[in-house]
């Protein structure tokens, strides 16, 4: 039996189930994204559907090890470096009913740093896998690699931890991910310069938050400008305030919407939070997923609620006045 | 999408339309405590200029909005000019000291119509609203044995169709999801069983 398939190839929908990808990512290592995505994951496949969790990871894959697995002999190196034709050949399964797992390569030379059609290739595989959902489990930093795989997705999640450096770096991970996305729709050389010259917080020009970016196509190219303005539009992450310890890092999530709204002028979804939990701690320690090994936790009921505003589509609003 | 000078006093303070002075005051406050220069949320996305900016907007609209007399003359001015005016959804956190309740049900909030109600689904719903089997028993005065079986769909345990669809329909109340529909979507299982015992 073939548990996970692969569809008929690019283009090719009839006959293939509505599949959603989801991205984990945030920019800092260590915030907790592996975590998350292993038991969104879990939660996802105890509903019924069928999961692929893929460690995009590109040279620092660990997802096995949350699942308590050994690392596997097939893993994404042998498909970058063709040693099998198609990604269902490096899936495994797992002991979870309806999960499947991708490890990531591990290799320091190709596997890790792929060149521009390896990734496409890699990516359309991706896209191609028939599946209800497509979990990505990120690397950390702002690289194109980790850009990429998380614009691919329909929900791009961040996670973010309730300390400076951590925001920072989500917001760093938010702008670069717009500037990214942008600039592969633009192809005016002048445009593409104003947004690399955006890249550089001190740029001669002034430029600073996206409106900026839009005003100035606008003025090169109207029709560019509208476009550029279609992408934000479209840009809509979604935000997973993990080891919450206090009432005010749970608003934490509130107050970095706010701000994303004032700068970018759009919502973010602010998706929920996740405790700061012994257990998560313990299941770690014991290489077992938090929602298996402790489910009464408060930080599995977290992620459980999390998975469900996922699954709805509609991030409900923890509005005191509904 | 709008910049923050098209953004109206009552999207800069998000609050809808018809908010009360008080809840204005609390949004305010809030938004103030985010746009402070010692702001964790605010700092390393905005420079003390743009905080600046941002600050003086939010005080503005704080001062009309809580001004007997220059709101009506505000609201009379959006209504006018047709500008697109904030929808009322998209509200920030609760006031202070209050929690943020975990929802114990899920009515309200739509599924997708593709979603399928099935025995882990309801499972994992169950889970995630923190309940467990002995809760749902009590709830529904079903034994714990039988909703043991409906979560896997063990049809061959379960007694006859009329009962299972009831069943069903008291375990979906007992999570606050709409019966009718869970238990339609739950019976296309129990019918795919029934006909692949006849094959």
């Amino acid at each position: 039996m073939v548990l996970f398939s692969e569809g008929q190839g690019e283009g090719s929908a009839g006959g293939r189930r509505r599949k959603s990808v989801w991205a984990i990512g945030g920019g800092k290592g260590g915030s907790g994204k592996t975590f998350i995505a292993v038991n969104l994951g879990i939660c996802l496949s105890r509903f019924g559907e069928e999961v692929i969790l893929i460690d995009t990871d590109l040279g620092g894959a660990n997802i096995h090890t949350f699942l308590g697995l050994s690392f596997p002999h097939r893993t994404l190196s042998d498909f970058i470096n063709k040693r099998v034709g198609a990604i269902r050949d490096v899936v495994v399964e797992t002991d979870i009913p309806n999960l499947g797992l991708v490890v990531g390569a591990q290799d320091l030379l190709n596997a890790a740093n792929p060149k521009e059609p390896q990734k496409w290739k890699l990516i359309r595989h991706i896209n191609s896998l028939d599946v209800d959902y497509i979990i990505l489990d990120l690397g950390a930093g702002n690289s194109f690699n980790v850009l990429d795989f998380f614009l691919i997705s329909e929900n791009e999640i961040l996670v973010v931890t309730p300390e400076p450096t951590c925001i920072e770096n989500t917001y760093r991970f938010i702008k670069s991910a717009f500037f990214r996305k942008v600039k592969r729709v633009v192809s005016h050389y002048g445009v593409k310069e104003i947004i690399d010259m955006a890249m550089d917080q001190r740029n001669e020009r002034g430029i600073k938050t996206p409106f900026d970016i839009i005003e100035l196509a606008g003025e090169i190219d109207k029709s560019i400008g509208l476009k550029l303005e279609q992408e934000l539009e479209s840009f809509r992450p979604k935000l997973i305030v993990n080891q919450v310890r206090t009432k005010g890092d749970v608003e934490l999530g509130f107050s970095m919407r706010s701000a994303f709204l004032k700068y970018f002028g759009i919502s973010m979804d602010y998706l929920g939070y996740i405790v700061y939990d012994n257990d998560v701690w313990q299941s770690v320690q014991k290489r077992r997923p938090l929602v298996l090994e402790f489910p009464q936790s408060r930080a599995s009921k977290c992620i459980n609620e999390i998975t469900l505003k996922l699954i709805i589509d509609k991030p409900f609003l923890f509005n005191s006045t509904r | 999408m709008k910049r923050i000078k098209e953004q109206t006093y009552y999207d800069l303070l998000e609050v809808p339309r018809g908010a009360s002075i008080e809840e204005i005051r609390k949004a305010y406050r809030r938004e103030k405590e985010i746009f402070s220069s010692d702001s964790v949320a605010a700092y390393s996305l905005l420079d003390p200029a743009e905080l600046e900016k941002i600050n003086a907007a939010i005080d503005e609209a704080y001062r009309v909005l809580t001004d007997e007399r220059l709101r009506p003359e505000y609201d009379r001015k959006l209504d006018g000019g047709g500008e697109r005016v904030f929808s009322g959804e998209a509200v920030g956190p609760p006031p202070a000291g209050e929690s943020y309740p975990l929802r114990e049900g899920l009515m309200g909030i739509p599924f997708p119509d593709e979603f399928r109600f099935t025995g882990s689904s309801l499972r994992g719903i169950r889970e995630s609203i923190g309940f467990d089997l002995k809760q749902i028993s009590q709830k529904t005065k079903i034994s714990r044995q039988n909703l043991e079986w409906l979560e896997e769909e063990s049809f061959e345990n379960l007694p006859a169709l009329v009962y299972i669809r009831g069943f069903i329909m008291e375990y979906a109340k007992a999570l606050n999801l709409d019966p009718h529909r869970v238990a339609d979507s739950y019976l296309e299982s129990f019918h795919r069983w029934q006909q692949s015992r006849k094959h």
